[in-house]
């Protein structure tokens, strides 16, 4: 011991030990899971599977309903992003840069939806969606995900425009530059990191929806979670670990396609 | 008349509190014209609202006769540089300079010659692909300036533009900025809380207290014959007193003992706060109960000591009305 403190500095030391811890609890795991869903009957004392195959993923892919739930997911994620970022860049906008009284209200009111039960609100709104022959919808469950979603995302962008200021909005108007350009020029390249983490946020917390999804989409709406959640019953533990992969890499995918989508739109209107 | 700017009794109100009131005045084509003022006596402001970024409460501005009050800031042919020169942090020097050429629907050949040619002029053509946060503070603000010169603007408005530079740097630049407003033919509009600045940069000369004008004409008049006290506290060179104001190289510094016994002296107390050269002159700090002043003297004064700034009588110039004048000017 007194060997390797004597060797390493003490900067060193600690960023070793972060690499370590950080390699324990989010790398260790990830590949745990992914010798998980090839093995068979993997055990605790063992350290390595004994024996591996590919039923865990063939058993995945075989059920009928996946590559719906995938597409349904994807598409419920994607239009809860884009919900959730059009309605929270303006409020935000507004909450950042304007006061006016009864700010403090709305903005108690904005947060209310965490502090208040989703479920609670789910099943009260599963009543008016019901009326508005929204329930069993896609729309509907995209609606109901909002709850969960835009308190976080008006958070998040709220303080990317805080970080933003307005002075270089007005040092592009005053170049020439109307709203929207402002907004495609200056604001959009600018609040990225935000965009970027509203976007990841917001995906992550719809694809875990499972009690929302299931109340409102009664069933007819199958998003991969509600496809996900009856498997934990199944004894093959690989299958388990082959969709929690699949969980891991949603978002990761459709944050990969934004991504590239975002810097072609910027680099597209900032050329020189 | 060759009037590019008139502005007629422009007020400004923050939930009534007054912040402009009854700004009047107009601006020739090609002409600098500096207004000085304290911080916090509305300069800012009045360039906003020329800008467009604020809208004015009352009165009219015309550029080019025509009302522009109504008018977006970017649909406005007026550029304002900040205080900070507020380069868009995610594009590159070029890139920020044809920004407004971008938005005029210029062709890309064009604007990006048209670039390089105003970075040429600015001597930093050879940093066009760098960005912002490589560059130096005086550097900065020669490419937004470049940024809102290649826009040939009908008027340019300056916010303070060297305030956040060190002083060398501050005196260089201003005389680059200027040369190249003049050679650019570009009407300017610039404000500063410095008197050295604002009577080097501009033909003619504004003083602003309190949201308002308190004098205006050429900066040598104003400077050697303020109208008020409050303008020869702002940007006169002397010595500022209730019943009228000496020039600088009128006043002398004496000890408390030598009061001369003439009556037709003017004294004031003071005490020496500091001792300093200026001209290769020997020079003390005085302060007395209206400011401080630079003083020279005959004898040799220490700090802290007790000295009577005292000028002739026949030198002190009374406080003009300047009502007759007033009227004139507008």
């Amino acid at each position: 011991m007194r060997f390797v403190f004597t060797r390493l500095g003490k900067r060193e030391l600690v960023t070793s030990l972060m690499v370590v811890i950080f390699i324990a609890f989010f790398i260790l795991p990830f590949v745990v899971v992914t010798l998980k869903s090839f093995s068979v009957g993997w055990r605790f004392p063992e350290l390595l599977p004994q024996a591996y195959s590919l039923n865990g993923w063939q058993s995945i892919f075989r059920d009928p309903s996946l590559r719906e739930s995938i597409v349904t997911t994807l598409m419920v994620g994607l239009y809860v992003v884009l919900l959730n970022l059009l309605l929270s860049l303006p409020a935000a906008k507004i909450l950042s840069i304007c006061s006016f009284k009864g700010k403090s209200i709305i903005e108690i009111a904005l947060l209310s939806p965490i502090l208040i039960p989703g479920m609670l609100l789910a099943m009260g709104l599963q009543f008016t969606m019901i009326r508005f022959g929204l329930a069993d919808q896609i729309l509907g469950v995209v609606l109901v995900h909002l709850i969960p979603t835009l308190p976080y995302a008006i958070r998040i962008m709220r303080a990317g425009y805080e970080r933003l200021g307005t002075s270089l909005g007005e040092q592009a108007s005053v170049l020439g530059a109307g709203p929207y350009l402002r907004f495609f020029t200056i604001s959009l390249p600018l609040l990225l990191p935000s965009i970027r983490s509203l976007m990841l946020l917001t995906f992550v917390i719809s694809l875990g929806q499972y009690a929302l999804t299931a109340i409102i989409g009664g069933g007819n709406v199958m998003t991969l979670s509600l496809l996900y959640y009856p498997y934990f019953s199944s004894s093959n533990e690989a299958v388990i670990a082959g969709f929690s992969i699949l969980f891991a890499l949603l978002p990761l995918l459709f944050i990969g396609g934004v991504e590239i989508v975002l810097r072609l739109v910027i680099r597209a209107v900032n050329r020189v | 008349m060759n009037q590019l700017l008139q502005c007629k009794n422009m007020s400004k109100y923050y939930s009534k509190i007054p912040i402009l009131q009854n700004i009047s005045f107009h601006m020739r084509s090609g002409e600098h014209f500096t207004i000085v003022g304290p911080s916090g006596c509305g300069k800012t402001t009045l360039l906003r609202c020329l800008a467009g970024l604020e809208a004015i409460s009352e009165g009219e501005i015309c550029l080019k006769q025509k009302s522009i009050v109504n008018l977006k800031p970017e649909e406005r042919s007026v550029v304002l540089m900040f205080q900070d020169s507020l380069l868009f942090p995610h594009l590159t020097v070029i890139e920020n300079v044809t920004y407004g050429l971008k938005r005029r629907k210029w062709k890309k050949k064009e604007r990006v010659r048209k670039a390089e040619q105003m970075l040429e002029k600015v001597k930093l053509l050879q940093l066009k692909n760098a960005f912002p946060h490589e560059l130096s503070g005086g550097q900065k603000q020669r490419v937004s300036l470049a940024r809102a010169l290649v826009l040939k603007p009908d008027l340019l408005l300056l916010d303070e533009p060297f305030s956040s530079l060190d002083a060398a740097l501050r005196e260089s630049l201003r005389g680059e900025v200027k040369e190249l407003l003049t050679e650019e033919n570009i009407t300017s509009l610039f404000i500063t809380h410095d008197r050295d600045e604002a009577i080097e940069m501009g033909d003619r000369l504004a003083v602003m207290n309190n949201g308002t004008f308190i004098q205006i004409g050429e900066p040598y008049e104003v400077v050697t014959n303020p109208s008020s006290i409050e303008s020869a506290k702002i940007i006169g060179e002397g010595l500022a007193l209730e019943e009228g104001f000496i020039p600088l190289h009128k006043v002398t510094a004496v000890p408390m003992e030598q009061k001369p016994s003439e009556k037709d002296y003017v004294f004031v107390q003071g005490k020496v706060k500091a001792v300093t050269v200026k001209n290769n002159i020997p020079c003390y700090r005085v302060t007395f109960d209206q400011g401080s002043i630079l003083v020279a003297a005959d004898r040799k004064l220490e700090a802290g000591q007790n000295v009577l700034l005292f000028a002739k009588r026949e030198d002190m110039k009374k406080y003009k009305k300047q009502d007759e004048q007033w009227r004139r000017v507008q």
